[in-house]
């Protein structure tokens, strides 16, 4: 009843929010970009399959009004009330809105938000999902309370292993598979995982999972589940589609372009290091002079080391500046600057290491779902 | 404030922001995108003479697209694919299994239309640019307008009598999709244009204002 009651009025004040909501889309978050900038690059506009431009990757915070979208369904209606329950293998099964989280201790976290399948287009040969070129990715800072805490207070069977973790968006038909996805018992426990309310200091929007949603960062976007409303403590991992069959990656180098056995398939956890140069845009100009690569770079099982830059097509390598705070799962940017004195057209190519000593490949690993891309980005442009 | 007045304040305010964007677009001369140069599917058919609510025999490939596949999900999704036959053939089994209702033989047809369109030699797919503003207000409630008001305990039979074959009696999608707890049931004047005009498979509806509201209501109670 409480939830009819709030969507009453929530439906009262909508008229007015729609009004408000011209013009309540502030920059404030990132920094204003150009109007240029104000814009998508759009692989699906129902559900929304929603990129952010390349040239939003030279910025520490991605803004959260272009910040990219992926929609297996698509949301929920805006439910400011909707509740998570904790539930399964606990003592006290508990139910919790947005206000129920007050009073817990409150964190903030920078983290990247990368979808599993991010640069599926580049994967040779082609496989079928979302094509999205590099723009599948962004950083924000998501605040929230910890898992851990909830889980605490509800008092987690000794016996378990797995929370399995679903939203409010349902599938269009019943013989869809419903989104659930499991995540070790460790990782849930671990205090960098959150139940945010909020992105970039504002309350979720409802594209971001309002008014909750799973953060696990350093790990790939599908287990950032929106519109949050079910941790399901459990000994094993969930079955259904989404476990059994996507977002699965060999556990061995397998022939590009063909089938791989289930049994030599494991669940996606963290994603792979990578960079992306975010400017100059690849295919553009730039005068005779001062050059500057600029981009991200940024791991999910530990912070950058290092970001290299090359000009000779992978010969050689000189280090790029990284800027800003590092660490697991959180994106850096890196710089490189070098005079240009003749005309012509430049090939730069970017690669990071991580602190565990991951490197970037040359080539990206083929599977057959086209996950964790993480290939050398080159990026070209004429100087004249 | 009047309900009629909020409307056309925010119809107002609508065009204020389109005009915004369209300025903003043109004024920039740096964009990461090219426009796509295939209109889709959906907008083919909108544009040419096939219709979309042809039986089976002399269907057109396009138009079984339209009424298989787009009430899940938008043409950009096939259209950005660049997929096999084998390949074509795997996603269309699995998108049957999962409740595409094609007519028996329709997936063949639909597998070598596919497969010759969005084969692995088909060029590039140029994705276009979406204003963000846009793409946000596009799941942003809309002011109820003329389906305010309704009652649910009127919605029920209306919605089983000319809604629940398709869409299932508790309304969670059979044929049509689910409509529980969707932001289109706070966007109402979306809601009643798709009714009044049809969608793919589904064909207009007769239907009054104060019914498509009595309709509303009642799906909004259900979870």
């Amino acid at each position: 009843m409480i939830s009819r009651l709030d969507r009453r009025a929530f439906l009262q004040s909508a008229s007015l929010a729609f009004i408000a909501s011209l013009a309540r889309r502030s920059w404030a978050d990132g920094g204003a970009p150009s109007a240029a900038e104000d814009a998508f690059v759009r692989f699906g506009s129902a559900p929304q399959q929603l990129a952010t431009p390349l040239s939003f990757m030279e910025r520490p915070i991605t803004p959260t009004p272009v910040f990219f979208v992926r929609s297996h369904f698509g949301p929920p209606a805006l439910d400011a009330a909707r509740k998570v329950a904790i539930t399964g293998m606990v003592k006290t099964p508990l139910t919790l809105s947005v206000a129920d989280l007050k009073g817990l201790p409150e964190v903030t976290i920078t983290a990247v938000l990368q979808c599993a399948g991010n640069s599926r287009s580049f994967i040779e040969p082609r496989v079928p999902g979302v094509q999205w070129s590099h723009g599948a990715m962004g950083q924000a800072t998501f605040t929230g309370v910890r898992l851990k805490d909830l889980l605490e207070k509800a008092g987690v069977d000794t016996k378990a292993g797995f929370v399995r973790v679903s939203g409010g968006d349902l599938a269009p038909k019943p013989t869809v598979p419903a989104f659930i996805r499991s995540i070790p018992l460790s990782r849930a426990m671990d205090p960098t995982t959150l139940v945010a309310t909020r992105m970039n200091g504002e309350p979720l929007t409802l594209a971001h999972g309002a008014p909750l949603r799973l953060i696990v960062p350093g790990w790939a976007g599908d287990h950032w589940i929106k519109w949050l409303t079910t941790v399901n403590v459990q000994k094993d991992e969930a079955d259904g589609f989404y476990m059994h069959t996507a977002y699965k990656f060999p556990t061995e180098v397998v022939a590009p372009g063909q089938p791989v056995p289930p049994e030599k398939m494991k669940s996606l956890t963290t994603f792979p290091v990578k960079s992306i140069i975010g400017r100059p845009a690849d295919g553009g100009r730039a005068p005779i002079g001062a050059q500057e690569v600029v981009g991200v770079a940024f791991s999910g099982d530990a912070a950058i080391a290092k970001v290299e830059v090359s000009l000779d097509d992978g010969k050689t390598w000189k280090p790029a500046a990284l800027e800003g705070e590092g660490g697991v799962g959180r994106w850096q940017v890196f710089r490189y600057r070098f005079e240009q004195k003749t005309a012509g057209r430049v090939t730069a190519l970017a690669r990071a290491t991580d602190r565990k000593n991951n490197a970037q490949p040359e080539k990206a690993v083929w599977n057959p779902s086209g996950y964790h891309w993480n290939a050398w980005h080159r990026v070209s442009w004429e100087v004249a | 404030m009047s309900a009629r007045l909020l409307t056309s304040l925010s119809s107002l305010a609508l065009v204020v922001a389109l005009a915004a964007v369209s300025a903003s677009i043109a004024g920039c001369p740096k964009t990461d995108v090219a426009p796509t140069q295939d209109a889709g599917i959906a907008a083919s058919l909108e544009a040419g003479s096939e219709a979309a609510n042809t039986g089976t025999p002399g269907t057109s490939p396009k138009e079984l697209v339209a009424k298989d596949c787009l009430s899940c999900h938008t043409d950009e999704m096939l259209m950005q694919q660049r997929l096999t036959e084998g390949q074509w053939s795997a996603v269309v089994k699995k998108m049957i299994t999962w409740g595409a209702p094609l007519d028996p033989g329709d997936d063949t047809k639909l597998v070598a239309y596919l497969s010759a369109s969005y084969g692995p030699d088909a060029g590039p797919f140029v994705p276009p640019s979406a204003p963000a503003n846009e793409m946000a207000m596009a799941l942003d409630p809309q002011p109820d307008g003329p389906y305010a008001g309704g009652d649910p305990v009127k919605g029920k039979p209306l919605f089983e009598e000319k809604c629940g074959t398709c869409h299932g009696p508790n309304a969670r999608g059979v044929i049509g999709v689910n409509l529980v707890d969707r932001p289109i049931l706070y966007r109402a004047p979306d809601f009643a244009r798709t009714v009044a005009k049809g969608r793919g498979r589904m064909l207009p509806v007769q239907i009054t204002d104060a019914e498509q509201a009595a309709v509303i209501a009642y799906l909004r109670t259900l979870h």
